[in-house]
């Protein structure tokens, strides 16, 4: 089912992202994570308001958006995240209660110049779960335990503090340059770690507004940005070049 | 924000450690660092402040207190011999728009002579990459990157009449600093004189009253703008500045007279030549907000970060903050402030504010708000919240502290809510609520109403607001030892446990927190939809405008 043939009967492959994008949610799957997805347009509410980041508050600088030409309040959506509260939402009105174990692989849209770390479209797998215990160790765990699958055995990561509305508290993860593990060299700028992911405890309004009581329930969220990975774990300098259509790039996977 | 190492260090007594140790803390435990420089025989670190810390940490004194936290190190704060107010003139002020401009306090300095800034002070805006102008607008300018407050001073030979706060007419036209001239509208909040607008508020100062090398007397302006007005504003005329960055993320209004003073004792310092008569301050504050507090216990810190940490680590971190921390029973504190008469006889005033109002107004539900947030428990504003917020008990079961909801029948105000606003919002309620109460014991309730006038305690089954009760509440967690934080002005930051939490957590290391696998109960289900073949990785996107590796 992999692989399909051409005309001439070449066997086409799997581009590196969606392998990655694959590898990385049967990582998941074996943890008991559900794959859940969503719309690449979404609304306003959706992408900003339910994740704690109202209108008119300088966090939503932080996502430089593309808003679509007559439709009222509709964006192509910044980060995966809408999807945890349309999935919290679904459910709720199914009336059925935590624990919830997600992971949310898709495309997003940033309306910014491009170079070799930005591009206006990318990938993240965004991970949710909710829960009467989990915690921050919690999250600890499943994030050194992906990067290892990714990375290998020999990875370290450390947790830093940052800032994501829609989390508190917002922790930002990097892990030890996996090509000189931590001696300083051009993939990490001399600094011996690579910023990799954003994470945190999920708010207590995020909860609150799709109607799960946040003094009963908590839990963690997290997202990973898949080109990021896949320029780390493949050696690729560019992140442009994944879109490039480049056969001589492709083929290399 | 970019911070100068030496310029850090005024607030130090003992010596800083190198700018590199700097660095590893800041980023280990506060903010991400962008680069840092050296200048001169300065280093200048660019710290990337998000919006959660940008109401206290665009400024040195910011930064500074967040070291002093990290690096366990006493902080100082210089502060300079305030000048006498020396039968200088006043001025008039007028505010307008009170919602818009939260405080305004001006000041009117006669006698400075403009001249270029001494060497100290030049240098050290120009290791932070700004432009020396002249010793008044460095001054202000000083003050604002170095404690966070915008100023602004204006000639006062310039202005006719006193000085205004209001909105911009339709149309009204403003020729900025530099010279553009912008058209404004009513949405736009002006500092005018009795003619003309001479600075939009927040953003940008007008030509108007431009401080130039002629200028003999001034008044300095340190205001308080609110946030989404001067965003809304900087974003449509398109001018963002140092001003509208600082307002834009809200600071605390107490900062305004702080740098009034400082401002005034630097001008005197620098542009004085022993000779200036400074004004009496003008202080226009409507509202001042009342000292924010927030709760949280041991067992919600470990729960949350998955940790061991003791009450005692917990202690030492609240100290190094230098937070005021109370250590209560809830339950205990509430019975203190009710037994206090704190409470009592206050006036009624529907929709009451907790932070304002309180303790001298009240409502049914501020009243129990208020009281509760004293005792380091934050419960939802409004009644119905409370009703659907409070565990559910029986009238056999009342305890002092619980909650009596009812459904009065009267009509008030705020009406009947039959489903929740904003805690699990739109949650039903059937019986409907518009009215609650505190019971304290012996069958009394504590509650006050249009009805009452007042706060008033009465028999339970006496009381005509109680006649139909709906419900009996009881706040989860009222006996459970917690730590009462009273919250620093400038920490607007800091509102509800999980920000204190925060705060621990950083400060004790995240990296002392063990990682933990989740237990994994069953595979989860696959998405078929997920693994067939809808993906195709190119662009979505296309658009002449768009042109990519430009």
């Amino acid at each position: 089912m992999d692989k399909q043939t051409d005309e001439k009967g070449e066997m086409g492959h799997l581009h590196p992202v969606t392998t990655l994008i694959r590898e990385i949610s049967t990582i998941f799957s074996s943890l008991g994570f559900e794959v859940a997805d969503g719309s690449e347009i979404e609304d306003e509410k959706h992408n900003f308001d339910a994740l704690n980041v109202p209108k008119d508050h300088p966090a939503r600088d932080m996502q430089d958006t593309f808003w679509l030409k007559g439709r009222k309040d509709t964006v192509l959506r910044t980060h995966t995240s809408p999807v945890q509260i349309r999935y919290m939402e679904e459910k709720m009105k199914e009336q059925s209660e935590p624990p919830f174990k997600i992971i949310v692989p898709g495309k997003v849209f940033r309306y910014e110049a491009t170079d070799a770390t930005h591009e206006t479209q990318f990938h993240q797998i965004e991970g949710l779960v909710v829960g009467k215990d989990i915690t921050m160790a919690h999250l600890k765990g499943v994030l050194d335990k992906l990067l290892k699958e990714i990375f290998g055995d020999d990875i370290k990561i450390k947790f830093r503090p940052s800032y994501f509305p829609f989390v508190e508290p917002g922790v930002e993860i990097d892990m030890v340059c996996f090509r000189c593990k931590g001696d300083g060299c051009p993939s990490c700028k001399q600094s011996g770690w690579i910023e990799i992911l954003g994470a945190g405890m999920v708010h207590p309004n995020v909860l609150n507004g799709v109607g799960i009581d946040p003094d009963k329930w908590q839990g963690y969220a997290f997202g990973v940005g898949v080109e990021r990975i896949a320029m780390l774990k493949y050696g690729i300098d560019d992140v442009r070049q994944l879109y490039s259509g480049d056969l001589r790039l492709v083929n290399q996977f | 924000m970019i911070v100068s190492h030496k310029w850090l260090q005024t607030y130090f007594d003992k010596k800083l450690p190198e700018v590199e140790k700097l660095e590893e803390v800041l980023t280990l435990s506060a903010f991400e660092i962008e680069n840092v420089k050296k200048v001169g025989d300065d280093y200048i670190l660019d710290i990337d402040v998000l919006p959660n810390r940008a109401h206290d940490c665009l400024a040195h004194r910011g930064v500074a207190r967040e070291l002093a936290v990290l690096l366990e190190m006493d902080i100082t704060f210089p502060n300079k011999e305030l000048p006498e107010i020396t039968k200088g003139e006043s001025i008039s002020i007028k505010n307008e728009e009170q919602d818009l401009c939260r405080r305004y306090v001006g000041r009117k300095v006669e006698g400075v002579k403009i001249g270029p800034s001494p060497d100290w002070l030049k240098e050290r805006l120009e290791t932070i990459g700004q432009k020396s102008i002249n010793n008044i607008v460095d001054a202000t300018n000083y003050v604002m990157f170095d404690i966070g407050q915008p100023l602004h001073a204006f000639d006062v030979d310039k202005v006719e009449g006193g000085i205004v706060v209001r909105k911009a007419r339709m149309g009204e036209k403003i020729t900025t600093l530099d010279g553009n001239e912008v058209e404004l509208d009513e949405s736009v909040l002006v500092i005018a004189d009795e003619k003309d607008s001479l600075a939009i508020a927040g953003v940008k100062g007008g030509k108007k009253a431009e401080v130039d090398e002629n200028t003999k007397n001034i008044i300095l302006e340190a205001a308080n703008f609110a946030p989404v007005n001067v965003r809304k504003t900087s974003r449509r005329l398109n001018i963002l500045t140092d001003s509208s960055k600082r307002f834009e993320n809200e600071i605390t209004p107490e900062l305004a007279r702080q740098a009034m003073e400082k401002v005034t004792a630097l001008i005197s310092e620098i542009a004085g030549g022993g000779d200036v008569k400074i004004g009496e301050i003008v202080d226009v504050y409507p509202r001042k907000a009342n000292q924010y507090k927030a709760g949280v216990s041991l067992d919600e810190i470990n729960r949350l970060l998955g940790t061991q940490i003791t009450k005692k680590e917990v202690e030492n971190i609240w100290g190094r903050f230098e937070f005021d921390v109370e250590d209560i029973v809830p339950i205990e504190k509430i019975k203190k402030i009710i037994n206090s008469e704190m409470v009592l006889d206050k006036k009624y005033e529907s929709g009451a504010s907790v932070t304002y109002g309180a303790p001298l107004v009240f409502d049914c539900s501020s009243l129990s708000a208020w009281i509760f947030k004293e005792a380091g428990i934050a419960i939802p504003r409004i009644s119905v919240d409370q009703f659907v917020f409070s565990e559910r008990i029986k009238k056999d079961n009342l305890k002092f502290g619980d909650l009596v909801f009812s459904n009065t029948g009267f009509v008030i105000k705020t009406g009947i809510y039959k489903e929740s606003v904003e805690f699990l919002p739109g949650t039903k309620v059937e019986s409907g609520v518009d009215h609650l109460g505190i019971y304290i014991g012996e069958g009394k309730i504590l509650h006050t109403s249009s009805q009452t006038e007042k706060v008033v305690i009465e028999d339970l089954d006496e009381a005509k607001m109680f006649k139909n009760i709906v419900g009996y509440g009881r706040i989860a967690g009222v006996d459970k030892e917690r730590f009462v934080v009273a919250i620093p002005d400038e920490r607007l930051d800091l509102r509800i446990k999980e920000d204190l939490i925060e705060e621990i957590g950083r400060v004790y290391g995240y990296k002392n927190i063990e990682s933990k696998a989740l237990e994994v109960a069953k595979e989860a289900p696959v998405n078929k939809t997920f693994y067939s073949f809808f993906r195709t990785e190119s662009y979505c996107i296309t658009a002449n405008k768009i042109t990519y590796g430009a």
